[in-house]
């Protein structure tokens, strides 16, 4: 390779994809600039054999290659999990799948587990705070407070349920593996450790129904205080044991409640979906 | 007063009103908007980003019937066909500053559907060098000046060569060159679209639209064309030595003399009248009232 342009039997080498990597790098970063070689392996790659592609393909493979950005690292792990692109993409905005979300719910759990353990009391610590992680999660995953583009994302064609729900999966597949990490290292809670899974996920349903009518956070806000508020009120008075011994919303009647309030998000939000198309909080005149 | 030329409408609106909770932000507006370039203007308050809103599909109007693209906006289909060929920049827009800008329209081309990863990239490109970020479009947006953070957003909204182009204060932030470069950029990507902005600068609007539309209190208080809109100030934009005390509306200009917008003082001489002399006769007055500028 002379200083200005490339010589013709690297041009060669080039389309025969036989250069070492380095060697093609300096050649794309070359081509890039000069219009010259571009004609020169346009040229080189017609002549050769018919299996060569035409200029523009090669150039647009060039361009691929060369102008392919860093994605970021969320991204780049959910594309390793064999998502495709564009979902991948469209989960790399979720503020639940940043890192610093990620290591604080792993926290958390750690943390419940760590209690359950030292206390000696059961997971009561686990199965109180546990359903709020993923509400959180859903809460902070779309909407005007957390997405910062938002408004552009309500203006194109995409479905904003189709969205919503996305990121909600991402988040429960994300936080809930942890918490149930946490419910197998718990000491003396077998079964009954996992008795936040149909509270999380009637939380995370109802979460949803209601930010059809308000903004995601405030749903996230009112659910988790309804949350806090039945833990505290729905008390056997007359049980004994300790607390998740006589928690009502930890019984089993507990648990098909909380199915059927889940039932019922689930129902508002497939009859108002397109309530996730439109704004839901107003911003200025 | 009504001296537009509209042809065929991309934007239809029929007694359009919006409310927040006791405040009208949009009363009963009605306003047709064809191909070609319309700036809005009012002053703060005045219902723009609402009206901008509801024209960009993402706010339902209260009452009223909105025809865009020849679809209604009532029902999620046809708002997803008007969305296919909508550009959009809100007031205030946002990034996920950790993308580049190539990464940030990419993720808002998937938004706006175009799946094919090869032609995404192709358009992502393409209109990124439309605004002149080619050299920076791997940069971080967090290491993005603002003005070419606002061409960015600019950038996403002419994905897909939309038919319907809506643009919430898009010169705001830009200096004089990039407003420049950014008039020239929308009077090509304006080639037989629908193009709405709302602006505070008159001079844009002068220089860029060939229709203007004032807004006040939620109403439209001018709708015809700069040249009307500056016409309106015709005998009463006076140029005097000394600003006169019971003006309304008068500033020292570059040449030494003082500007008066409305009656005349005092030992003056008729001035040529611009847009915003027209704009500030019909609003000035309202505005400092409300104002505690004076």
């Amino acid at each position: 390779m002379n200083l200005t342009h490339i010589e013709e039997r690297l041009l060669i080498g080039y389309c025969e994809i036989s250069l070492t990597a380095a060697t093609a790098a300096a050649i794309e970063a070359h081509l890039i600039t000069c219009a010259s070689c571009r004609a020169a392996l346009a040229t080189v790659a017609m002549a050769g054999d018919e299996g060569l592609a035409s200029q523009e393909s090669i150039w647009d493979g060039v361009l691929e290659r060369v102008d392919q950005p860093t994605r970021p690292l969320i991204e780049r792990l959910l594309g390793a999990m064999r998502l495709r692109a564009d979902t991948a993409k469209l989960l790399a905005t979720t503020s639940a799948l940043r890192l610093a979300w990620m290591t604080s719910v792993l926290l958390v759990a750690a943390f419940a587990a760590a209690a359950a353990r030292l206390e000696g009391d059961g997971p009561w610590l686990l199965l109180v705070i546990a359903p709020l992680l993923p509400l959180a999660g859903v809460a902070t995953a779309y909407g005007p407070a957390f997405d910062p583009t938002y408004e552009i994302g309500v203006a194109a064609p995409m479905s904003g349920l189709r969205l919503a729900l996305l990121r909600t999966v991402a988040v429960i597949a994300t936080t809930m593996p942890a918490l149930a990490l946490a419910a197998l290292v718990a000491p003396g809670g077998g079964w009954s450790a996992f008795a936040w899974v149909l509270p999380s996920l009637a939380l995370v349903s109802i979460t949803l129904a209601l930010s059809t009518a308000t903004s995601p956070e405030r749903a996230g806000v009112i659910v988790g205080v309804g949350w806090s508020v039945a833990l505290v009120v729905l008390i056997d008075p007359d049980g004994t044991g300790n607390f998740v011994d006589r928690s009502l919303v930890f019984s089993p009647s507990g648990q098909t409640t909380a199915t059927v309030f889940g039932a019922i998000g689930v129902a508002i939000v497939a009859s108002r979906k397109t309530c996730f198309d439109l704004m839901t909080v107003s911003g200025g005149r | 007063m009504n001296d537009s030329t509209t042809t065929t409408a991309g934007v239809m609106l029929s007694g359009v009103a919006k409310r927040y909770g006791r405040t009208v932000a949009v009363d009963d507006v009605t306003l047709s908007i064809g191909p070609g370039i319309t700036g809005l203007l009012g002053p703060n308050g005045a219902g723009k980003t609402t009206l901008l809103r509801i024209i960009a599909t993402v706010l339902a109007p209260d009452s009223g019937e909105v025809e865009l693209l020849g679809h209604t906006t009532a029902t999620a289909q046809s708002r997803e066909l008007i969305r296919r060929r909508l550009g959009y920049v809100p007031q205030e827009p946002g990034f996920h500053r950790q993308f580049s800008a190539f990464d940030f329209v990419d993720y808002v081309a998937v938004l706006k559907l175009i799946t094919d990863r090869k032609a995404r990239h192709d358009e992502v490109r393409r209109v990124l060098d439309a605004v002149g970020l080619t050299s920076v479009m791997h940069k971080r947006i967090r290491q993005l000046s603002g003005g070419m953070r606002r061409r960015v957003a600019i950038a996403q909204a002419l994905l897909g060569a939309p038919e319907l182009l809506v643009l919430d204060e898009p010169t705001a932030g830009l200096d004089p060159e990039q407003r420049l470069r950014f008039r020239e950029l929308l009077s090509n990507a304006a080639n037989g679209a629908t193009v709405v902005l709302s602006t505070h600068q008159t001079d844009d609007v002068a220089a860029l639209c060939q229709r203007v539309v004032v807004m006040h209190s939620g109403v439209i208080r001018y709708d015809g064309t700069p040249a009307g809109l500056a016409g309106l100030a015709v005998g009463r934009v006076w140029l005097a030595d000394v600003r006169d005390p019971a003006a309304q509306l008068a500033w020292m200009t570059g040449h030494g003399m003082v500007r008066h917008v409305g009656e005349p003082p005092t030992n003056a001489r008729l001035d040529e009248p611009r847009v915003e002399d027209g704009y500030l006769l019909l609003v000035g007055a309202s505005v400092l009232q409300e104002s505690s500028w004076r």
